[in-house]
């Protein structure tokens, strides 16, 4: 099932399967993005990573042209014929090698240059592309296998133990009932037949148990039927970044069949990019399925509850100016603009846009799985200089950020 | 000998359109998306081709306006050289005065491809990302405009205007000259999946 923790010691068995992967990508998702570049040059200032470090290596398309020129050596007239004429190259151990840090090192799938591109070319998708012929070769960062591993093996990428999760329920029930007055208010765990099942970070669990708490606090304020599941609760989907898509569905598969066993009726996604990405948009994919429960973002929910005056805001009580950080998983990728600034606009005073911002925001330098990969550190954190700016120019003491990854980021990089 | 070369043409635009047509049937991708619309995939497209490609909606356009509006004149040229030949081989007289506005637009895109390919000449960035294709697209379209300026300029040119325009047609489908079909085919995909996603047209 995983297939990129199963490492390969052979190299021909590596090429053969990258080569197979490559095939496979090309019959499931088309060729029109791997034909379409024009080697134009101009994607550069669009990407976070070029920004901090011009260098061809960083290049969009230069990313995109070593996956491009593998496609070319197997499906293409002259590829086949006289590679060097196009660029058309062989895959081998050597090629995949350096393949590594070009699509995990130098990118983290934001699809900013994607959506500047002259031609309008899908780069993110060509990357995936070669992050998958990386994982089914056995090339995938040990760090970021490692996260999946963990995810397939103990149900969440933190490997937190259920007790942990029980017991952090149980005195956050404690806390909220003292703070809102009313004995009946919780954290409900494993409870059949309610109307939401919540998926969380567990980083939430574990460092920050009072945003768990905080989101109770709202789902009893807005009188929700709700519950998290103490086995399946993790939003986060490891197996996306690292393009082993049997681990994907896997973690996709073990959520919906929580939801079905509960009994709910919609499955809600909270503060995570490629959590809602993987579970509202490449789920389906992944297990081949529609789903049988809808899924939205938290984002959502809080802008229906306040939208129709389920729960009332007070934005006095948040004076301080604060911008948005706009995670491409979520907006560029996943649709979700206007509810967090719907929200935003309803619970503090001083709300200011980043330049540029929706879908032209700039990526913030931790996606991609790139928190994961120590290996990359230096450069994340580089790459992180535009979103800096952003933050810096807009003078906000408080950035609101709907994706835990980008949170820790944005963190290391206000220090 | 114009009329033979006449037919070159056109049997080298029927390769071309026919050889291009299977790529994009064979470059089809088979996956159906199965999640829940949350938009329209027209809608997706009709942005993608619209509102998307204005050059204030796009980096590479507002970042380098100089290039991109080069870029534009010297496909513009290409294609109106195209264009001129076409017209020509249906009966079409391009050698009254109307031809000379058509020399200019010919000719600004021949200036702008040759430009285009000192650049990729000179620029590091683009040496290390470009193929032999690369230059060998960039002269290919600019002798299309050169070999059509001097046929508007001087009519009997029009047979190696012909020939040349026939061959350059034989080796499109090959090189990267195809994203003359798979630049509308990947806008179209993408318009259409992130339609579909509601991410296009762009949510207030």
């Amino acid at each position: 099932m995983q297939e990129s923790t199963e490492k390969t010691q052979n190299s021909d068995t590596g090429v053969r399967e990258a080569v197979k992967a490559l095939r496979e990508a090309v019959q499931a998702l088309g060729a029109y993005h791997l034909n379409a570049c024009v080697r134009c040059g101009l994607c550069g200032e669009t990407c976070h990573v070029y920004l901090a470090e011009p260098e061809p290596e960083n290049l969009p398309g230069a990313k995109a042209a070593k996956v491009a020129a593998h496609y070319r050596r197997y499906h293409t007239f002259l590829g086949r014929l006289i590679p060097a004429l196009v660029g058309a190259r062989e895959v081998t151990a050597e090629s995949l090698d350096e393949l590594v840090e070009s699509v995990f090192g130098r990118c983290t799938g934001c699809g900013r240059c994607g959506f500047h591109c002259t031609i309008g070319l899908d780069v993110a998708g060509v990357i995936r592309i070669g992050r998958r012929m990386l994982a089914v070769s056995g090339r995938t960062p040990e760090s970021l296998l490692r996260v999946v591993r963990s995810q397939i093996e103990t149900g969440n990428q933190m490997a937190i133990p259920r007790e942990e999760l029980i017991a952090t329920a149980e005195w956050l029930s404690q806390d909220l009932q003292t703070e809102t007055g009313d004995p009946q208010a919780k954290l409900h765990l494993d409870e059949k037949g309610k109307r939401i099942m919540y998926l969380v970070n567990p980083r939430e669990v574990k460092f920050f148990p009072l945003s768990l708490m905080a989101a109770a606090g709202v789902f009893h304020a807005a009188r929700e039927s709700w519950t998290i599941s103490s086995k399946v609760y993790d939003v986060t989907n490891y197996g996306f970044f690292a393009a082993d898509n049997s681990a994907a569905a896997e973690l996709t598969r073990r959520v919906m069949d929580e939801a079905r066993q509960l009994g709910v009726q919609e499955v809600v996604v909270s503060e995570c990019g490629h959590g809602f990405r993987s579970f509202r948009w490449e789920g389906p994919n992944w297990t081949k399925a529609k789903y049988e429960v809808r899924v939205r973002s938290v984002l959502e929910l809080l802008d229906d509850y306040i939208g129709t005056g389920r729960i009332k805001v007070d934005p006095g009580k948040n004076t301080e100016k604060v911008t948005l950080h706009d995670p491409c998983n979520l907006v560029r990728w996943g649709g979700i603009v206007a509810p967090q600034r719907r929200v935003l606009g309803r619970v503090v005073k001083d709300f200011v846009e980043m330049t540029p911002n929706r879908l032209n925001n700039y990526c913030c330098g931790g996606g991609g799985g790139m928190l994961a990969m120590a290996e990359y550190s230096d450069r994340r954190v580089a790459s992180g200089k535009a979103k800096a700016e952003q933050i810096r120019k807009t003078g906000a003491k408080i950035v609101a950020c709907p994706c835990h990854n980008c949170a820790d980021q944005l963190t290391e990089l206000s220090k | 000998m114009e009329e033979s070369a006449g037919y070159a043409f056109i049997v080298g635009f029927a390769w071309a359109a026919i050889a291009l047509l299977v790529q994009l049937l064979r470059a089809r991708g088979t996956r159906v998306e199965l999640g829940e619309r949350a938009g329209s995939p027209l809608a997706g497209i009709a942005y993608n081709f619209t509102g998307a490609m204005l050059p204030s909606h796009k980096e590479s356009a507002t970042l380098h306006l100089s290039k991109f509006f080069v870029g534009v004149t010297m496909h513009i040229g290409a294609f109106t050289a195209f264009a001129c030949l076409l017209l020509s081989r249906f009966g079409v007289n391009l050698t009254g005065r109307a031809r000379y506005p058509l020399v200019v637009i010919v000719g600004l895109g021949l200036a702008a491809g040759i430009f285009l390919c000192f650049r990729r000449v000179f620029s590091i960035t683009l040496r290390r990302i470009s193929s032999p294709d690369d230059f060998v697209a960039i002269l290919a379209t600019c002798g299309l405009m050169a070999t059509t300026a001097v046929f508007l300029l001087y009519p009997p040119a029009l047979t190696a205007a012909y020939i040349y325009a026939a061959v350059l047609l034989v080796y499109l489908p090959f090189g990267k000259l195809r994203h003359v079909v798979f630049f509308f085919a990947a806008r179209a995909e993408f318009g259409a999946r992130l339609g579909a996603r509601g991410v296009y047209p762009p949510p207030k």
